[in-house]
């Protein structure tokens, strides 16, 4: 792939990278973080990045990945974020605190009281409208795992919502 | 209880459009005569809606993209960027290399550089009499102290720096530019009779021809390792180690 073209559809991935990225992290100075690192791995990787696979699920991979190292990294370093640095952190922070925001959709309250891999497929599916395919790139796992998980998730959902 | 005939993974993925037609068509005729089935599928119809974005995602903040546009604008300039030698602070590029391959590889380069460094400057000039066709380079190297440039007529030479090999032996790293255009970074070794030429690189051409200078510092990183080249030494020890040498021309 040329390397106009490859930039092309980063630069046209990227809102969505980013929307993503807060999804993930939930606070906009950690996330624009997140989508810079992202880049950077995208732009030293970019020759096995494949024309005929989605662009953004593959900057969603990488994005992920790099999310899950730092929280790992952060694990063991102990709690280095402070929540109140950042004045909408509280509100952000957890899902107790998330659910209390009242302001807040119902949906978005019942979502964040499932289980994080539940979250995650609901996520890139029906929020990020990704295939089950690419969305099985970006988590790593099988398409008949995210078919699985999505099921349950979506039942679980509407119970939770008082669908049906 | 009995396996319901359309699982709820196939009631999802008929819900999120990713149902292979025939399955699809199948469901289609079965949902008029089942409002169980219909139910059913309703909750995967509902969910989706439920969380389907309301709003295009926001543009992204100026200070983000003009960070990652600068990215991508290096990343198509990294081919030749990463071979260039660091401004100032010599001392990284004698360390010794543990890769076997690049050793080897550079003595073959290395080789091939000096080979043509000599037939390009003096064809019949013995290496001594003309170190790389420069009259008066062995006495120079004998003497200069690193940083020193001097104009020897036929070439101006600088001598970047002085170390000891592994086998003990003194070298000294120098530049020489000649007025025929091509400027080369050599390597010579005092072998305790005379000065060898160990390694010539062409580092630029002024007339345009097509040399690669960044390459070549990396071939010379890459041979300082393969020869086991200590730190650049102090000017003290590199004056007490050319007045230890033999006289050139005896």
């Amino acid at each position: 792939m040329g390397s106009s073209e490859f930039d092309t559809a980063l630069l046209a991935a990227l809102p969505k990278v980013r929307r993503y990225a807060l999804s993930l992290c939930r606070k906009p100075d950690i996330a624009d973080d997140l989508v810079q690192t992202t880049v950077e791995r995208a732009v030293i990787a970019r020759d096995r990045f494949d024309l005929a696979t989605s662009m953004q699920a593959w900057l969603f991979r990488i994005l992920r990945n790099a999310w899950i190292d730092q929280t790992r990294r952060n694990a063991t370093r102990g709690t280095e974020v402070d929540i109140h640095d950042s004045p909408d952190a509280a509100i952000h922070d957890g899902d107790r605190a998330m659910a209390a925001h009242m302001a807040l959709k119902e949906t978005e309250i019942a979502l964040a009281t499932l289980p994080q891999d539940q979250q995650d497929v609901l996520r890139l599916v029906c929020f990020e409208e990704l295939s089950y395919a690419e969305a099985a790139e970006v988590l790593d796992i099988p398409k008949g795992t995210v078919m699985s998980r999505l099921a349950r998730a979506r039942i679980a959902l509407a119970e939770k919502m008082g669908i049906n | 209880m009995t396996e319901p005939a359309f699982s709820d993974e196939i009631l999802m993925a008929f819900a999120d459009g990713e149902l292979d037609d025939s399955t699809a068509e199948a469901l289609l005729a079965a949902l008029p005569g089942d409002p169980a089935l219909a139910k059913r599928l309703d909750l995967f119809l509902t969910t989706r809606e439920a969380l389907a974005p309301q709003a295009p995602p926001e543009p992204v903040p100026d200070a983000l993209l003009a960070q990652v546009q600068a990215t991508l604008a290096a990343s198509r300039t990294d081919n030749v960027v990463p071979f260039a030698r660091p401004p100032a602070a010599p001392a990284p590029r004698w360390q010794p290399m543990a890769l076997a391959a690049s050793i080897a590889l550079a003595v073959g380069l290395g080789a091939g550089f000096w080979a043509s460094g000599l037939s390009q400057r003096g064809p019949g000039a013995t290496a001594q009499a003309d170190l790389l066709g420069v009259p008066g380079l062995d006495e120079a190297l004998a003497s200069m102290a690193s940083g020193e440039a001097r104009d020897l007529g036929t070439a101006s030479v600088t001598v970047v720096a002085s170390f000891v090999t592994q086998d003990q032996q003194l070298c000294r790293e120098v530049e020489i530019a000649d007025p025929s255009g091509a400027d080369l970074l050599a390597v010579l070794c005092h072998d305790a009779k005379q000065w060898q030429t160990r390694l010539v690189l062409a580092t630029a051409a002024r007339d345009g021809a097509s040399y690669t200078p960044a390459s070549a510092l990396e071939t010379l990183d890459v041979f300082l390792g393969a020869v086991g080249a200590g730190a650049p030494m102090s000017p003290e020890a590199e004056a007490q180690a050319l007045g230890q040498l033999p006289s050139g021309r005896e």
